[in-house]
């Protein structure tokens, strides 16, 4: 029963593989809530090879908790309902040196069974793997985007990993964000050909489908003539907070002082800077921003030094940039909306 | 190199069972708050944001739900609803794991670290923060349903509205503003110009007049004494009310050490005020307001209580906009305390504020604030109060997304 398969890249023969597919409308909705959440990282996944065979098998994999810096093997033990991935602790390894990749538990709200929400965040190909489900005899899926059964990484997303530091403990956040159409694809170099038959400038390239799928975002932007009218009371505030973020509350506090000054732009550009009306949103901007041309924007610019400037967009530049809420409200105009 | 790739496993019966669980943790510390306004709200949204699984929050709130007072003038004159101000905790309890408890506190014993609810329940806390809002520092024992004050949203908002409503031509509102320190600096102003406009642009002729304890209007001077000269508002500075008639509709007013008494068609004094019920409960007040360290909000009379918002004391003006930003310096002071760390030494805070001057334009104010470390003060980070050059219709629907932004980063 204990039975684990490792795929690898120039090892794995299509018929090993299993993929599931999904609707095009799926896999933008999940980069989309990718984009838009960022995730704790509760412990790291690296290939082991604990027989010291030259080979990883499908149990040379290894755990290690951030939390409590302990490590696991995996399918050590038979599986069980409490103990679904047979996990049973080792000796930490000294030689660790870079994860292979992380789990990622996601709640997507498109996945039917909450149980296959996750995604794998493969470090050492930069790509995102969604799991599906599994199959009758218990195998697991994957997305397969092309539909040929092998899985496919989700086309157009890259990621980034944010370590902070706190002596004796880790706090690790994943966070997605969009590259352009083909960049991340084509950097995959070991990985491109097996997945020779997924097409970078297909219907997947990300932009535009994307896009389509920010419905939430561009109703409210048609809606902005109207909301100003003179009865003032088409302004609805419970339909603005559908497209706030989702968020993941942290293992732990970790201090940081640009993070603190930064919320101090939160009340009028929106939690974590993503704002919930034409207001720019600011999270994932430059330091050029700050000094806007808006005369409260400016006023509150004098009120800050420029080292506390670069501590607040240290912070900022790390939160990915809201590509939903985009603001056609960005610049300052004065002869823009005058109303008479 | 290794050749390794994604896996997949067998016997998949719970994922969610993925990732061993740490040992068990010991329970995390309790941060109790007592008020859900913009302070109290925002600083236990800030302490899960930023502490998540290694603190606990409860924030205690008689009412339901919270009514903003910010943008409430705009009930008065039909252009907001008191639903469109209405927020819920649902958020806090849903998103943030924040416990919502609505009860009243009635005991505070800063020694056991035990809040004492009206149906005899209790909390324990690790941390106290008291963000009580304001009282009122009543004249005499007036009817305020007959004189409203308004001043906290809601039924009061609607009774001022019933007021007004029913002003004829010929008749006489009057207005009487509180002695500084009090909640919302440019409000009053805000509302004497919302209503003289709403007025004339329902047709009604009547008179307003404006009593002003202090000497002078406390902000934006020149565009409010512009406006007030445009609307006709009798304007009267050094005027004190002293004591309230809710039958015969009028006050007794002592102006520059001469008594009169005025008698009007509707009423809306606003009393003088003071720090919220908590502040008294927890004995951290002196006076009417409580002092802290504002690197923390820490009170200086006891340990682990803090007080954020409208009832603590400094020099920062009393308003929605900068509760919030000391609430989430007061978040982050506590959870470095609680990581055994000492809080950022050179905090930041800022208020900004949109006035409604009419139904269709709106002035604005801003300032930043830095900690003055040799006397414990906050003060102007920049040389001047910052205000818009005139009111603009621009402003006004700024005000909106202001109000909207600064609303989610509160409740949402």
């Amino acid at each position: 029963m204990k039975r684990l398969v490792m795929l690898g890249s120039v090892v794995c023969s299509a018929t090993l593989l299993f993929g599931a597919t999904a609707p095009a409308s799926y896999v933008d909705a999940l980069k989309s809530f990718l984009v838009q959440n960022s995730f704790n990282v509760n412990g790291e996944f690296y290939a082991y090879d604990f027989e010291k065979d030259g080979k990883i098998d499908y149990n040379d994999w290894l755990y290690l908790s951030l939390d409590t810096g302990e490590a696991y093997r995996l399918l050590a033990i038979d599986p069980s309902p409490t103990n679904a991935f047979g996990f049973a602790p080792v000796q930490k390894p000294q030689e660790l040196t870079e994860p292979d990749g992380y789990f990622i538990y996601l709640d997507f709200g498109l996945d039917n069974d909450k149980k296959f929400s996750w995604v794998y965040v493969s470090h050492q190909y930069g790509s995102v793997y969604k799991l599906m489900g599994a199959t009758a005899d218990n195998h697991f899926d994957y997305l397969d985007i092309d539909g040929n059964g092998s899985p496919d990484p989700l086309p157009g997303l890259t990621y980034t990993v944010q370590t902070s530091t706190l002596p004796g403990s880790v706090a690790m956040k994943v966070m997605f964000s969009i590259s352009e159409a083909s960049g991340s694809v084509s950097s995959m170099e070991s990985s491109v050909s097996s997945y020779s038959s997924f097409d970078s400038s297909s219907s997947y390239s990300t932009s535009s489908d994307y896009s389509s799928y920010e419905s939430s975002s561009s109703s409210y932007s048609s809606s902005y003539s109207s909301e100003y009218s003179s009865e003032y009371s088409s302004y609805s505030y419970s339909s603005v907070s559908s497209t706030a973020p989702t968020l993941t509350l942290p293992q732990r506090y970790t201090p940081n002082d640009g993070r603190l000054l930064a919320a101090g732009c939160y009340q009028c550009h929106g939690t974590n800077g993503y704002s919930t009306n034409k207001w720019d949103s600011i999270a994932g901007e430059d330091m050029d921003e700050f000094y806007d041309d808006h005369p409260l924007m400016r006023a509150q610019a004098q009120g800050y030094t420029l080292d506390e400037v670069r501590k607040i967009f240290d912070w900022l530049r790390t939160l990915p940039e809201y590509e939903g809420g985009e603001s056609e409200y960005g610049e300052y105009d004065d002869d823009e909306h005058d109303d008479d | 190199m290794k050749r390794r790739e994604f896996f997949k496993f067998t016997s998949l019966a719970a994922v969610g069972a993925l990732l061993p669980k740490a040992a068990n943790a010991a329970t995390p510390p309790h941060v109790v708050v007592i008020g859900g306004g913009f302070a109290g709200a925002t600083c236990a949204k800030y302490l899960k944001m930023w502490g998540g699984h290694s603190v606990q929050v409860t924030v205690v709130e008689e009412d339901p739900n919270y009514i903003s007072p910010i943008l409430s003038n705009l009930v008065l004159n039909n252009v907001r609803r008191i639903n469109d101000l209405t927020f819920s905790y649902d958020d806090l309890k849903s998103r943030y794991g924040i416990s919502v408890v609505h009860k009243k506190a009635v005991h505070i014993d800063t020694d056991r670290k035990i809040v004492g609810m009206h149906d005899g329940t209790a909390l324990s806390y690790d941390k106290l923060v008291l963000a009580p809002g304001i009282d009122f520092k009543y004249t005499n024992g007036y009817d305020i349903t007959k004189v409203p004050h308004a001043w906290v949203a809601g039924e009061q908002t609607l009774l001022l509205k019933q007021k007004i409503d029913a002003l004829r031509n010929g008749e006489t509102f009057l207005m009487s503003i509180p002695k500084s320190p009090y909640r919302c600096p440019p409000g009053p102003y805000e509302r004497a110009c919302v209503v003289a406009d709403y007025l004339r642009k329902k047709g009604v002729r009547a008179n307003l007049i404006v009593l002003d304890e202090n000497p002078d209007i406390v902000v934006e001077k020149e565009t409010f004494h512009q406006k007030f000269s445009e609307y006709g508002i009798d304007y009267r500075p050094n005027s004190a009310v002293t004591a309230v008639d809710d039958v015969a509709m009028s006050v007794r007013v002592v102006q520059n050490g001469q008594t009169t008494t005025i008698r009007v068609q509707a009423l809306n004094v606003i009393p003088n005020q003071k720090g919220g019920a908590a502040i008294f409960l927890a004995g951290v007040n002196e006076g009417d307001f409580a002092p802290v360290d504002l690197r923390s909000y820490e009170s200086l009379k006891k340990r682990d209580v803090y007080i954020i918002g409208d009832a603590h004391h400094s020099t920062q003006p009393k308003a929605g906009h900068i509760g919030n930003s000391e609430a989430k310096v007061c978040a982050d002071a506590i959870l470095r305390s609680l990581n055994g760390l000492a809080p950022m030494p050179s905090p930041k805070t800022n208020s900004a504020c949109y006035s409604p001057v009419s139904s269709t334009e709106a002035t604005w104010l801003t300032a930043v604030y830095k900690y003055d470390s040799a006397n414990n003060k906050m003060v102007l980070a920049s040389s001047t109060y910052p205000a818009a050059s005139a009111p603009s219709s621009q402003n006004f629907y700024e005000m909106f997304y202001w109000a909207g932004n600064l609303f989610a980063d509160t409740f949402k």
